[in-house]
């Protein structure tokens, strides 16, 4: 029985989940900051 | 089994995996112009006279051919085999693939001849060859066809399978190929209303604004076109691959669903720049842009849950050892997890096109081929590679060439586009290095570029190599002496859950109604607008090329 729990909660896809969510904020992030630093808006 | 539906599906594939041979093979000279290395004026005996006739050859045999017949007899195929039930108007589905042919020849002679150096997006007022606009629309019509003998399948299996839930691979391709035919309703308009009388001198002029509409409309869309039967591969298919079962069916449903809703009323982000387009639609279309990335990020979670589950399956522990066990000595498993593994960075870059200010900086530069190398250049067409190396040796009954060149194939792809996208992403967003342009003699190229390029250059030819590889399978397989001992089956991942999904996930009604709906809200104010704005006064440029 835990054994099937255990089946049906993928902890590993919701890190991985977690991770990709963070390297969106971290990807999407940058770009905006080199868009800054590129003066575009300036 | 399905004998007929076999041959078709070989022959889309054929036709498709030809095309993708001559376009692939320009991609890795491109790259190599960009670094200084412009091997074209070497090549005016085999009828190629520029880089621009390359890229527009590269992008429309890639993008256009190879997609569209790849798509349309992998899902017909995979519509039969998913219903287990063969299609009942056959000829439709053959005059389908005939009509793709003709299209495909009428379009290819002028684009050969360097009368349609247009590229894949056509923007007038550069005017081609009518026969390249009349082929195309030829591939396009031909699709719809093959569509509806699709339809036709479907609706007579629900009528001798009354009250039955249909199966998802089933359910997904036919709502894939709805998807299609409402979304090229805005290429058939800009092709049947503007361009072609147009091209064909049965008017004077063309309105620019209205035809870049007309295309985004269908533009966006066809991304959706070649993601989807990829999708149909990642939720139906390759849980089983990886000796698992798919996490849940029911959301797999939905995602299909949500993609026929939210796919269309986007186009407009593809025209952020467009000066003529008010900018609160623009907005509008920013907001459903976004609201994409909810069946994506469910398809995230769902397909890695899916693969989890085949990897503890097959003895793996701990929060990620099970990646370690999945079957990354399978070919067609590894090809297309690769796949996913690139498109994950193709979503984020898309993210970053769909944000109004960020797109004003990267719109015309090599971030954009960055993108959609790792899109339909990785996601898709590295999936359907990974689908061909089961899919091909069930067509032609012989075991597949070699294992061994498949996973350096698979590789091989997955490197080269890492190097190449990586590059090109860096070179537009931080130097704003033109897309489209050859940049080997253009006077303010800058040296600081040189390394980012080197880097891009050094990824095409890698993809070249791993494009040969698999050619060299595909031709290994189809021409060898051996036959399959036992048949390959096509795979289909079982759901965790046996009990079936919700009835409204297998109703269309609703769903076709809300997609229509959504389409005239976001759309119709827009093309009012316009068409009671028409000018029909630019002439067409043909001599710039």
């Amino acid at each position: 029985m835990d054994k099937d729990k255990k089946y049906k909660a993928p902890q590993g896809t919701v890190a991985l989940v977690i991770l990709y969510i963070l390297l969106i904020i971290a990807l999407w992030g940058s770009a905006y900051l080199t868009m800054l630093a590129r003066g575009v808006t300036g | 089994m399905y004998a007929g539906t076999k041959k078709l599906t070989g022959w889309y594939l054929g036709v498709g995996m030809v095309a993708l041979f001559i376009g692939g093979a320009l991609g890795p000279l491109q790259k190599l112009e960009h670094v200084g290395i412009n091997v074209y004026p070497a090549l005016t005996n085999v009828g190629l006279n520029s880089y621009y006739q390359g890229l527009t050859i590269h992008g429309v045999l890639n993008v256009l051919v190879w997609t569209t017949f790849f798509i349309v007899g992998f899902l017909t195929f995979a519509n039969v085999h998913s219903l287990k039930r063969d299609l009942t108007h056959p000829k439709l589905n053959w005059a389908s693939l005939i009509i793709m042919i003709v299209g495909l020849v009428m379009a290819a002679v002028p684009v050969l001849l360097n009368l349609a150096t247009v590229l894949f997006t056509f923007y007038p007022p550069l005017m081609a060859s009518p026969y390249y606009y009349i082929g195309l629309t030829l591939v396009v019509i031909g699709s719809w066809v093959g569509g509806w003998g699709m339809f036709l399948t479907y609706r007579a299996w629900r009528k001798e399978n009354p009250g039955v839930q249909t199966p998802l691979i089933a359910l997904a391709s036919n709502i894939t190929m709805a998807m299609w035919q409402i979304a090229t309703v805005g290429i058939a308009a800009e092709m049947l209303w503007l361009i072609i009388p147009w091209s064909l001198g049965l008017v004077d002029g063309i309105d620019p604004q209205l035809a870049r509409t007309f295309f985004w409309f269908t533009g966006h869309p066809i991304v959706y076109f070649w993601l989807l039967p990829a999708y149909v591969a990642w939720y139906g298919m390759v849980p089983q691959q990886a000796g698992g079962k798919l996490f849940s069916e029911p959301m797999a449903r939905l995602v299909f669903w949500l993609f026929l809703l939210l796919s269309i009323p986007v186009g407009l982000h593809h025209q952020y720049l467009d000066p003529s387009v008010p900018q609160g639609w623009k907005v509008v279309h920013a907001v459903l842009t976004y609201s994409l990335f909810i069946p994506s990020l469910l398809t995230a979670f769902n397909v890695i849950a899916s693969l989890e589950l085949g990897g503890r399956a097959r003895g793996g522990t701990g929060l990620l050892g099970w990646i370690r066990t999945l079957p990354w000595d399978n070919p067609s498993f590894t090809a297309q997890n690769l796949a996913m593994i690139l498109f994950a960075f193709g979503g984020i870059g898309g993210l970053t096109n769909a944000s109004y200010n960020l797109n004003l900086v990267i719109h015309n530069t090599m971030w954009v081929p960055g993108h959609f190398h790792l899109t339909v250049g990785s996601g898709v067409t590295l999936t359907f590679f990974g689908i061909a190396y089961w899919l091909v040796p069930k067509l032609a009954n012989k075991p597949l060439f070699s294992n061994k060149v498949a996973l350096w194939q698979s590789w091989t792809w997955f490197v080269g586009m890492l190097l190449m996208s990586n590059g090109l992403h860096i070179l537009g967003l931080n130097f704003g290095s033109p897309r489209r342009t050859m940049l080997g003699v253009a006077p303010y190229a800058s040296a600081d570029w040189q390394p980012l390029l080197i880097e891009a250059a050094l990824g095409g030819i890698i993809l070249g190599v791993s494009g040969l590889l698999f050619y060299t399978n595909m031709l290994g397989t189809v021409f060898s002496k051996k036959t399959l001992t036992e048949e390959i089956e096509m795979p289909v991942a079982e759901p965790l859950e046996a009990h079936p999904a919700p009835a409204w996930l297998d109703s269309w009604r609703p769903w076709v109604v809300a997609t229509l709906v959504l389409i005239v809200v976001s759309y119709g104010p827009i093309l009012v607008y316009l068409i009671s704005n028409l000018n029909l006064t630019s002439p067409g440029f043909n001599k710039l090329w």
